[in-house]
């Protein structure tokens, strides 16, 4: 990879991947104990009956975290077919078109992330179970099944790892268009 | 239409596959008026991967990393070495050796490969191996990683199948133990043919030394292995425990420090991250095809082509040979299992199992073919022998493989119930 100027949306993204590599590593070792736990305490005819759901969540969680860091570290799987068939010029006008494609699709999803927990509605109806009544939305209220928490807390990763990922793209964006500015 | 169009264009421009699926479900969800789905899709998408057996994935990549990092897989091949006779290709009967026990451990050709090459190649070189026939064999020896248990496109299969993942590790054992009996004739003929040095000569003392240093680290693939088997663990579970046995052989060697364990956490959960991801993806684009009955759509074409199980085994085995060198295993059993699982056990009576092998074996294959082949850029790459010299020399191992998945898409064929 070229060397990237030193943008502010590059710092950025650069600190918001540190902090995501440590939390997916906690996430990683948390449900390596979970597992490890439940498993031993049925063993011992003492069964931890919320280990199982903590670990896949907290799955779900590095599922999503790993999707931003993907977008960060250029990790994703891709095809790559055209880009391997061109010159330096060409991939990097594939790179950026790539990225610009990945930018819409975030923001797209990030749409349908907005409508579906519905954060204006929240507010304007003044309590979860307001929100539930005027409009079925249940989202802000459904319950995980044995850690006695509300799935929301589970589910936020969505909208923050969809937040995490633009700013990646941005700066990966901004790194190539500052790239190139300089080589013209 | 649209979404088939705009998914084939995505990937190609090399836009990541688990963004190009979503939004390809989106496109189909929109072209079908069902504006209900795309309310509810982001919770769909986190509720994809919502499942216990998924929990595999994670606990074999971390187990991986804690084999790299331990230096388990350089004991191995010293045990490898140390029970074997003296016979001609020896090195290489010992290189497929250590992959058959690091495969009972790593579910990935891409880790077996990097630990291998570096391990397996300078020693043949030194013993008076051509390099490209080293770095062959090695890669030959990755392909048993994603045809044992615990595979990684095994364990996808099942997520996306929604099958046990023990089962089909025990389905997919004999299968891959064959591909290895068809790889150690290949060597044997290749050996002869090419006059490859006579090794295994080591006198008793460091033979036993060996063994001795050897032996704790077969405790990690017979945790892993034998755990399932005998059923005393799930798989997630041997995965944990396995993962405890390589912390502890390689903690009390020295092999691994309490410094090495943070990368080795980092980098499995970026791993395991991309690759649910990609999952969800998978399973969020099912969700939207069974709305927009696809799979029917399909399942009536396909049983207008194929008129028996055997004529569908093999119009499968080349489609997916084709699609494996186009695609790495993971996308491509995400892409195709939603759709032709249905017809292969609805329509033709295929035991899902069988077909779970069968697919995994032939995208497997692709990992080591061209033009995209992640196992075949990373051998080349670690030894530096050229992919396409690679591919040619990997021929002979191809063909066993090939004939191993004749023989596996026969016996399902005869064991099939159409209609049944």
């Amino acid at each position: 990879m070229t060397p990237r100027p030193d943008t502010i949306l590059a710092r950025a993204s650069r600190a918001v991947l540190h902090a995501e590599g440590a939390l997916g590593a906690l996430l990683v070792a948390v449900i390596f104990a979970a597992i490890l736990s439940g498993s031993v305490a049925r063993g011992l005819a003492r069964p931890l009956v919320w280990t199982d759901e903590l670990a896949v969540h907290l799955m779900v969680w590095l599922a999503f975290i790993g999707a931003s860091m993907g977008v960060g570290l250029g990790n994703h799987m891709v095809m790559g077919l055209l880009s391997e068939r061109m010159g330096p010029a060409g991939q990097r006008v594939v790179a950026l078109l790539c990225d610009g494609l990945v930018l819409v699709f975030l923001l797209g999803f990030g749409l349908l992330v907005w409508r579906w927990l519905d954060l204006p509605g929240l507010l304007r109806a003044g309590s979860a179970q307001a929100l539930a009544r005027e409009s079925f939305n249940f989202v802000w209220l459904d319950p995980t099944l044995t850690l006695g928490l509300r799935k929301i807390w589970f589910w936020l990763i969505v909208p923050v790892s969809t937040l995490t990922a633009i700013l990646h793209v941005l700066a990966r964006i901004a790194g190539q268009l500052s790239h190139r500015g300089a080589a013209a | 239409m649209i979404a088939g169009v705009s998914f084939l264009t995505l990937m190609i421009l090399g836009v990541p596959l688990a963004f190009a699926m979503i939004a390809a479900a989106l496109v189909l969800a929109l072209e079908g008026g069902d504006i209900l789905l795309l309310q509810g899709f982001p919770q769909q998408l986190f509720a994809g991967i919502e499942s216990p057996a998924l929990l595999t994935l994670p606990l074999f990549i971390l187990l991986g990393e804690l084999m790299g990092a331990g230096g388990i897989g350089r004991r191995l091949m010293g045990l490898a070495e140390a029970l074997l006779p003296p016979l001609r290709a020896g090195l290489a009967h010992v290189n497929l050796l250590t992959n058959l026990m690091m495969a009972s451990v790593l579910g990935s050709t891409v880790a077996q490969l990097t630990v291998m090459s570096r391990l397996a190649v300078p020693e043949m070189e030194r013993a008076g191996y051509p390099r490209d026939t080293a770095a062959t064999i090695t890669a030959a020896g990755g392909l048993l990683a994603p045809m044992l248990p615990p595979s990684m496109n095994l364990i996808v299969f099942a997520a996306v199948a929604q099958l046990p993942v023990a089962d089909l590790f025990r389905a997919s054992i004999l299968p891959g133990l064959a591909v290895a009996a068809a790889f150690v004739v290949v060597i044997a003929w290749s050996g002869h043919r090419q006059q490859l040095p006579v090794s295994g000569g080591q006198n008793g003392a460091a033979r036993l030394r060996a063994i001795w240093h050897g032996l704790p680290a077969l405790l990690v693939p017979l945790t892993a292995v034998g755990t399932i088997l005998t059923g005393i663990a799930t798989p997630t579970e041997a995965a944990a425990f396995a993962s405890v046995a390589a912390l502890l052989v390689g903690g009390v060697n020295g092999d691994l420090r309490l410094a090495d364990l943070v990368p080795v956490l980092r980098r499995t959960a970026l791993t395991a991250g991309v690759v649910l991801y990609l999952v969800a993806a998978a399973q969020a684009v099912s969700w939207v095809l069974t709305f927009a009955n696809v799979p029917t759509l399909a399942a009536d074409w396909i049983r207008a082509m194929a008129g028996s199980p055997l004529m569908f085994l093999i119009l499968l085995n080349l489609l997916l040979l084709l699609l494996g060198t186009v695609l790495e295993p993971i996308p491509a059993i995400i892409l195709t299992a939603p759709v032709l699982l249905p017809v292969a056990t609805g329509v033709y009576g295929i035991d899902p199992l069988a077909f779970g092998v069968i697919l995994c074996a032939n995208l497997a294959l692709g990992l080591l073919t061209p033009p995209v082949g992640a196992g075949l850029y990373t051998a080349a790459l670690m030894t530096g022998v050229s992919a396409g010299r690679l591919s040619r020399l990997l021929m002979p191992y191809f063909l066993a493989v090939l004939l191993v998945i004749a023989g596996l898409s026969v016996l399902a064929a005869y064991n099939a119930t159409p209609g049944g």
